[in-house]
């Protein structure tokens, strides 16, 4: 083949042709995603299964509404969680841990208690960077907040053998601080309580989240997809 | 303006050559002496790099309190430094050696103006540099494959240009009519990258789409990466390599042409399979897994070119390095996308999705095959340039040995370890429809697979330094003359 | 913009690229682009320096044939 500006149209049109239909057809579909009631309605207000109804009038079908004075979601992360997001980004908590459940059937995510429902595509609307995950050497997140205390886990990011056992997890101890207990002050308030086994100097020391832990932990204590969207409502 | 009206010509197919730049081979070699031995020499150092966060992050994987407590040095920015060092350092870096050259030798011309691609290779490599520092002080971005901070962007995607203008250029200065198979892979190689990297740049760093789009746009892009720029690098210099080095042409050139062309249809819709099962639209998921199982017919068409050109050469073919290192790594590429058809199938995705497998296949891939073919090429490429012959047999045996042997135990030993892994967490006990193994009991039994890759990967490390010591040893001698030993029969009789 | 209205955008456009595609694979064909395919696969080697038939690479010492250029297989 000697053409070149024929190699150079084809080429142009293969990429051409998959960023259309895998970027744009899909930005087409979902960019226009908003936050949803439980139940959507259609123009009259009634209650209507799924997200699509058809229109009387012309026989099209139409996006459903949300109803009125019932609270929309999901709802964005602000302050310390949103900060946290940042911490989890920066630390690369994504390389192990997948923040998506898959349907019931789909693997065990259901069964392992990940989720009770499926995630969906609104679910991630809010979010500037979405970690969905590629790989599950930690149990996937998307609903931790649901699961733990704040204290499990600060304990868990001190040192995760502290609540699990031979954890493969790396320890994020330099989130925080270990001093000295104040002789006048007595014990900081702050302080989180660490096994004495795993306590760097009992009785002496002691640990203080930094504004970082606090912020990730803030943070994985908002994962949570607990609330109920229209999606749902359709035969799966 | 003479610019367009040139390119055009340039791009025309019935243009004339111009005979004033022809030039026989070695005075290719030559001209493109600078570039190739820079370029070499920057992806050799960032492979030696690569290759230690990749130790590190291995034996963390096992050993967590290997380094526990530097921030610097925590799991999740060492593996993506990593990740980033080897490709954008050590696969960039050797691409940009192997194939410009390569594409100089088929233009038989004698290149100018390689400041610009010097100047390009450098603001590369400064780019890298800060993008990995920044990784590791942690600036980076949570999007894998794009984790570098958003401030390198604009040094990565301004020297690219330079370096792509160049070997645009390059090509229009070309003195053969016939435009051979392997041009065709790299010219369109070096159009897709700019494409993939500033649509992803926009659309997931600097103007972020709205949510799963995100997603959907980072694995169009990561996988591109792979099946659009490194992929025809690497078969584009094995279309090269295997028939120049045992002198026998391809077997069939009608089948490279249905090959290109399907790799350029199904390639670049094959990348969302890292989503299945996620929450993005099902028609996405069908498209990207119908692709990857129309892969396989590029991937036949270049499995029957290849081993039917080497067919009946084998004994000679073993006697050269550049020949073992491209056949291993062609063999990989046929064994590594049928493997990747297979797990972009639903049933089978269920398993290997979220596991050590993933890691397994892609080092199967950006190694096995891509690495490997690309340092057949510089086995190839540096004696000519530099006149010079491989100071030393033994070496390049034992670079030989240590990573084909220790790349294959470590996709074999992720593999199985991944697959077990897969099949663990999926298990489901049907009395209790609970998950029939503790998460932690999963997690423990990948361990001793964890342990068997460090070990596989200080079996590669160790034919990486045989590499360094080899190419650096090449370069500090002095060039041959007629008492040194003839490079590799460069010039015959010269 | 509703659905069909996207599928039937999404249709038109996918007729249009398959006769796109279409016309100008007949024109490469009747260009003769398509033409004596295989000549092409020899454009690699040159006569001079590195002929086609001559394995060009080795172990640095186990050229046979060192000193007198390279050895060809009796083809
Ligand atoms: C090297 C892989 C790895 C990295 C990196 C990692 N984790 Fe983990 N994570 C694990 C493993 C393995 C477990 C399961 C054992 C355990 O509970 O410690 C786990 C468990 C967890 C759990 C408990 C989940 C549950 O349902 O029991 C949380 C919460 C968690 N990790 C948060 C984080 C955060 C936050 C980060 C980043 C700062 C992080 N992980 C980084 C591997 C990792």
């Amino acid at each position: 083949m000697r053409s070149l500006p024929l190699l150079f149209l084809g080429v142009f049109f293969t990429i051409a042709s998959s960023w259309v239909g895998i970027v744009l057809v899909s930005n087409i579909q979902l960019g226009g995603l908003e936050p949803a009631t439980p139940e959507l309605t259609d123009a009259e207000g009634n209650p209507i299964a799924g997200v699509f109804f058809e229109d009387p009038e012309t026989g099209e079908m139409r996006l459903g509404l949300n109803q009125d004075g019932v609270e929309a979601w999901p709802v964005p992360l602000v302050g310390a969680a949103q900060r946290g997001k940042r911490v989890y980004e920066q630390m690369g908590c994504l390389y192990c841990h997948s923040q998506q459940v898959r349907r019931q059937g789909f693997g065990s995510d259901y069964e392992r208690g990940w989720g009770e429902r499926q995630s969906v595509a609104r679910d991630y609307i809010h979010q500037e960077r979405v970690m969905l995950g590629t790989m599950r050497t930690g149990p996937d997140l998307s609903n931790v907040g649901l699961r733990y205390s704040e204290l499990w886990q600060h304990q868990h990011l001190f040192n995760p053998k502290i609540t699990s056992r031979d954890s493969l997890m790396p320890r994020y101890a330099f989130l925080y601080e270990v001093r000295p207990i104040s002789e006048t002050r007595g014990p900081s308030p702050n302080a989180i309580e660490i096994p004495e086994d795993y306590h760097p100097g009992p009785g002496e020391l002691e640990v203080i989240p930094t504004q970082r832990a606090r912020d990730l932990v803030a943070y994985l204590m908002n994962l949570r997809q607990d609330y109920d969207l229209p999606e749902m409502r359709r035969e799966q | 303006m003479s610019f367009p009206s040139t390119l055009t010509e340039a791009m025309s197919p019935t243009a004339e050559p111009k005979s004033d730049l022809l030039a026989k081979l070695s005075e290719v070699d030559r001209s493109m002496k600078v570039l190739g031995v820079f370029f070499t020499v920057c992806g050799l150092l960032w492979l030696m790099a690569g290759t230690l966060f990749a130790l590190v992050a291995s034996i963390k994987m096992h050993n967590v309190d290997f380094l526990g407590d530097s921030e610097f040095w925590t799991w999740g920015r060492v593996r993506s430094a990593h990740l980033n060092a080897m490709i954008y350092g050590w696969a960039f870096n050797v691409s940009f050696a192997v194939a410009p050259w390569i594409m100089a030798r088929l233009c038989r011309t004698r290149v100018r103006f390689t400041n610009i691609f010097l100047f390009g290779g450098i603001f590369w490599n400064i780019g890298v540099v800060i993008g990995v520092y920044g990784i590791l002080a942690g600036h980076k971005v949570g999007v894998e494959w794009l984790e570098f901070p958003a401030y390198v962007t604009p040094i990565l995607a301004l020297a690219f240009a330079f370096i792509g203008v160049w070997v645009i250029l390059l090509f229009r200065w070309r003195q053969t009519g016939h435009v051979y198979v392997s041009q065709w892979y790299f010219l369109a190689a070096f159009f897709w990258l700019p494409w993939l990297y500033a649509m992803a740049q926009i659309m997931i760093v600097h103007e972020p789409a709205r949510g799963v789009v995100q997603s959907l746009t980072n694995w169009w892009f990561a996988h591109n990466v792979l099946g659009l720029w490194l992929t025809p690098i690497a078969v584009g210099a094995a279309y090269y390599l295997i028939p120049k080095v045992l002198g026998r042409p391809i077997y069939s050139y009608y089948l490279s042409v249905i090959g290109f062309w399907a790799l350029a249809l199904f390639y670049n819709w094959a990348g969302v399979h890292h989503l299945i099962g996620g929450p993005v639209p099902a028609w996405v998921i069908s498209a990207g897994t119908v692709a990857s199982v129309m892969m396989v017919i590029p991937v036949i068409v270049v499995a029957i070119n290849h081993h039917m050109t080497v067919v009946g050469l084998h004994r000679e073919g073993w006697a050269s390095p550049t020949i073992r290192f491209v056949v291993f790594g062609a063999i990989n590429y046929t064994a590594v996308s049928l493997l990747g058809s297979a797990m972009a199938l639903r049933s089978v995705n269920e398993i290997t999705h979220f596991t050590h497998f993933t890691v397994s296949h892609s080092h199967h891939g950006v190694y096995s095959f891509f690495t490997m073919i690309m340092f057949g090429g510089i086995y190839y490429m540096l004696p000519r340039l530099l006149n010079r012959e491989w100071p030393s047999a033994m070496l390049i045996s034992l670079h030989w040995w240590t990573t084909a042997v220790g790349v294959t135990l470590m996709v074999i030993v992720l593999a199985i370890g991944g697959f077990i892994q897969g099949l663990q967490l999926n298990a489901i006990d049907p009395e209790t429809e609970t998950a029939a193994f503790e998460f932690l009991e999963v997690m423990r039994a990948t361990i001793p697979y964890m342990v068997m890759r460090s070990l596989t990967g200080v079996l590669i490390t160790i034919g990486h330094v045989a590499f360094f010591i080899n190419i650096i040893w090449m370069l500090s001698r002095r060039a041959a003359d007629g008492s040194e030993s003839k490079p590799t029969l460069l010039t015959p009789g010269a | 913009m509703e659905f069909g209205g996207y599928i039937i955008l999404g249709a038109v456009f996918a007729g249009l690229l398959f006769l796109g595609a279409a016309a100008v694979l007949w024109w490469a064909y009747r260009d003769g682009q398509f033409s004596d395919l295989e000549s092409g696969s020899r454009t690699i080697f040159d006569d001079e320096e590195e002929p086609e038939g001559a394995q060009t690479d080795f172990f640095p010492t186990k050229n046979p044939e060192d000193l007198d250029g390279p050895p060809r297989r009796g083809e």
